[in-house]
């Protein structure tokens, strides 16, 4: 977390450099050397890497239709999270790059949301989704956590009831047998301040 | 230190398994040398743990790279706060503070549990030693802390940027007090089972380290909530993870427990129950570890895949049929007291919310296995991610904050019309005109509203017990209201404490609401350029972006973009959000290390905060991608769980009286008579 500096401060560290930082990246790419490993005694590599190379954004990637695609596929690079959010978090990730610009020739071509779910299904299954299709052995999982509480509520609320039930029939029981029915209402005064009392 | 860390791990097995045995044996035999012989052994355990721990730290904090887990997890340029941190960072490490933290739990409840709780001690020793003795074999035969490479690199390969966090520092540790604090519970729900003392005496004796270890647990979440909001990058602070999933199931069954045993202690019933949320809770929490290490479901909280995983998965099993035999051989003891009378009574609301609440870990569990599931069952794999989550679960979670408003106001054993009438009046007012001022402004969210309407419930329902109570006392001891509201909280901890938590929970609900309303614009800016946001609240925010600037220090290189921001049209301030590129230094060549990270830029205020991720540049120019967020009440979600600690620490606080470790006497007299008629 970073917190408001001064313009001095943010403008004040040289950004001279990041040139050929990135043709010093590209070359070390061309040569093979993986991206985790890669030598940075010299600063620029190190400094291209942490720059992230990136394209502008343009109008497509704010389009609520390719966000609203976006956030219910997930992105396969492990992440575990929709395209949307990963492409706005994970900059290292080399899959959404692929998805983004699909997505959106996708939906400047006319396909609807559907359709463009559909074909990433097709390729990846349905482990593409963010969430389950609700059909079929899936319904299990939408459904089973809310019958079992409706079950259990229900049995519980039967059962509860019944017990409920025979227990005021056997105080009212009690009550006919040993004690009076009705305390005075001067023992009920003393009882309630008392129990104020305790309880306070 | 290393060679001695070892020695105490071997030595800390050895000493597990006595006090397992001997534990045992001394409670079923009640001899005195036996069960004494257990207790210090409880203490030796702690000691050698504290020793291994202390040659772990010194290890760490040398540098000594030939110690596989320190040239795993550390680097020369670490600064020192981080490098203590790698003490858990690390799977090994994680392990080895389970078990010292248990084993200090362990030892410290020997020392401070009442002697009119001796006769459960024993067992006590000996459930917790099992559980220590788990953990040290899972360390010395399966991933060692102290394991030697055969030769010594010059550098080690640096701790994960995202775990170079405050957050991390704290956020692991308190969640594993929190998770390992329930093993204190359950050991001596088991040892009352062992010994067949199913009276209340182990519900008082374990009343401290319950609220205890769910404090600490809550704690623990809501940190690695605020780490995952300031450090991850995408906006939010809860992505139903299987990680973070893993930490809220038994976080979910305390709270039922800790609900369900006020019933036990007041009406002797749920007994059984009881057993059965304790025994969840723990199994849930080696659960947790368990899908933590075992690979088993992809979370980005993972630790590598290891053979760990099958040890818990047979810890797991075994304890499970242990349990279960256990419970099952002592049922007829664990019968209720008294029975419910009205279906309109706490104890039937309690039993409600514990439905809920256990309902609500069912569903989460459920969907975090669902992808094994599907693929045993279908052969294909799902995903389940926030969309099923909060699909299933919001509901839930709805109803439950309805009952935690409901629950203070209906009265023990049965309500009359008239109390519910005078109870219900003032809370479900607020909440009717809550929800048709929403509707009147077209509140735009159904849960969100549904959420404040019924936060507005739970608050006037509070605020009602609390202003009844002051007017009591103001009337009944002509106290000033500020001292009579300090005095009734004073006499009555646990209730008004329970209440301040209610208080805490209800903020985190509207809280969670506003997430409902997030906005957000991605833009690439050149320097002068701006962004326009507007925001739920109906301010417009205006980013103009500054420049980047890049620098190194410490152990990372940065490259900071900053942008200044307009609040409707004033200017508010800098912000600035970087990109890091972590490295290592081996000789005169740094070697770059993990994936560049990304810090976010956050202004938090009390209605909505100002997330900015820096995307990076565009073309290696002065051109930058962002990604702004507002995300409104965020702040409260932090200010929520301080309320939760301050409701805690009212409820834990001594009270300086001795509490009697018997069961109270029954309220009322119908249950005695009918029992004395048979």
């Amino acid at each position: 977390m970073t917190t408001d500096i001064s313009r001095r401060d943010a403008v004040g560290t040289v950004f001279a450099g990041l040139l050929p930082a990135i043709f010093a990246s590209r070359r070390q790419q061309q040569q093979g050397v993986p991206a985790e490993q890669g030598d940075i005694s010299t600063s620029s590599v190190g400094s291209a890497r942490a720059a992230g190379m990136r394209e502008p954004i343009s109008e497509w990637d704010n389009d609520p239709r390719v966000i609203a695609v976006e956030k219910r596929l997930r992105c396969m690079c492990g992440c575990n999270q929709a395209i949307y959010q990963c492409r706005t978090t994970d900059f290292t990730c080399p899959l959404w790059p692929v998805t983004h610009p699909r997505i959106i020739s996708m939906v400047q071509s006319g396909s609807t949301a559907e359709e463009i779910i559909a074909s990433f299904m097709a390729e990846s299954g349905e482990a593409v989704l963010m969430a389950p299709i609700p059909a079929g052995f899936n319904l299990t999982a939408y459904l089973l956590p809310g019958v079992m509480i409706a079950a259990i509520g229900s049995a519980m609320l039967w059962i509860l009831g019944r017990r409920a039930q025979v227990m005021r029939a056997e105080i009212q029981e009690s009550r006919s047998d040993n004690v009076p029915s009705r305390i005075s209402s001067e023992e009920e005064t003393v009882l309630k301040e008392e129990l104020k009392k305790l309880d306070l | 230190m290393t060679i001695l860390g070892q020695l105490c791990l071997w030595l800390a097995l050895l000493l597990a398994s006595w006090c397992a045995v001997v534990g045992m044996i001394g409670g079923r035999t009640g001899r005195p040398e036996l069960i004494q012989s257990a207790q210090r052994g409880v203490y030796a355990l702690a000691g050698v743990l504290v020793v291994a721990s202390l040659g772990l730290l010194v290890a760490l904090l040398r540098h000594d790279f030939n110690v596989s887990y320190v040239a795993s997890y550390t680097s020369r340029n670490l600064p020192v706060v981080y490098t203590i941190s790698a003490f858990y960072g690390g799977q090994a490490g994680s392990l080895l503070l389970w078990a010292v933290v248990l084993a200090i739990y362990s030892a410290v409840a020997q020392w401070m549990t009442p002697r009119r709780y001796a006769h459960l001690m024993p067992y006590v020793a000996s459930i917790t030693s099992i559980v220590v003795l788990f953990f040290v074999a899972t360390m010395l035969f399966a991933d060692n802390p102290f394991r030697r490479l055969p030769f010594t690199p010059a550098d080690g390969g640096g701790l994960n940027p995202q775990l170079q966090n405050p957050g991390m520092v704290i956020h692991p540790p308190l969640l594993y007090l929190g998770y390992v604090g329930i093993t204190i519970p359950f050991a001596f729900a088991m040892a009352a089972l062992l010994g067949k003392e199913l009276d209340t005496g182990w519900l008082h004796a374990i009343r401290k380290w319950t609220i205890w270890s769910w404090l600490i647990l809550s704690i623990g979440i809501t940190l690695g909530m605020w780490w995952a909001y300031v450090e991850l990058g995408w906006g939010g602070y809860w992505a139903w993870d299987p990680v973070e999933n893993a930490s809220f199931l038994p976080w979910l069954t305390m709270t039922a427990f800790l609900h369900s045993v006020m019933i036990q202690e007041k009406r002797g019933m749920l007994k059984r129950w009881n057993m059965i949320l304790i025994a969840l809770s723990f199994m849930l929490s080696i659960f947790g570890t368990f899908i933590t290490r075992s690979g088993i479901i992809a979370s980005v909280h993972s630790f590598t895949q290891s053979d760990v995983g099958y040890f818990f998965l047979g810890f797991l099993i075994i304890f499970a049929v242990a349990i279960t035999w256990l419970l099952w051989t002592r049922l007829p003891m664990l019968k209720a007291d008294s029975k419910l009378e009205s279906m309109i009574s706490r104890e039937a609301s309690f039993l409600f919310n514990n439905l809920i609440l256990v309902g609500m870990a069912f569903s989460i569990l459920w969907g975090t296995l669902f992808p094994i599931i599907s693929e045993w069952v279908k052969g294909t794999k799902v995903a389940v991610g926030p969309p099923f989550f909060n699909q299933v679960n919001i509901p839930l979670g709805l109803f439950l904050l309805l009952l935690t408003g409901i629950g203070p106001l209906v009265a023990w054993r049965r309500a009359s019309v008239r109390n519910l009438r005078r109870q219900f009046i003032a809370p479900t007012a607020a909440a009717v005109v809550t929800a048709a001022i929403l509707t009147a402004i077209r509140f735009g969210d159904l849960y969100a509203g549904i959420a404040i309407s019924f936060a507005a419930f739970v608050v006037v329902a509070i605020g009602q017990e609390f202003w009844r109570g002051i007017g009591a006392r103001h009337r009944l001891h002509g106290e000033s209201y500020p001292l009579a509201l300090g005095r009734l909280i004073a006499r009555n901890r646990r209730r008004y404490g329970g209440y301040i938590v209610h208080i805490g929970i209800v903020t985190y609900f509207v809280a969670f609401s506003g997430m409902a309303f997030q906005t957000d614009i991605e833009a690439s800016l050149k320097p002068g350029e701006v962004a326009t946001l507007r925001s739920p609240f109906g301010h417009t925010y205006e980013f103009r972006h500054i420049g980047i600037s890049q620098y190194d220090t410490a152990n990372r290189f940065v490259t900071a973009a900053s942008v200044e921001v307009i609040k409707d049209g004033v200017r508010i301030g800098v912000m600035r959000s970087e990109r890091r590129q972590y490295f290592s230094e081996s000789g005169p060549t740094r070697q770059a290390t993990f994936q560049p990270s990304t810090e976010a830029g956050i202004r938090s205020g009390l209605r909505e905060d100002i997330y900015i991720v820096f995307g990076g540049s565009v073309g290696g120019t002065e051109e930058a991608v962002y990604h702004f967020t507002i995300n409104p009440l965020v702040w409260w979600v932090w200010f929520g769980g301080v309320i939760l600690v301050l409701g805690g620490t009212v409820v834990m606080w001594p009270s300086g009286k001795l509490v009697v470790a018997r069961a109270r006497p029954l309220a009322g007299y119908s249950a005695t008579l009918v029992g004395s008629n048979r």
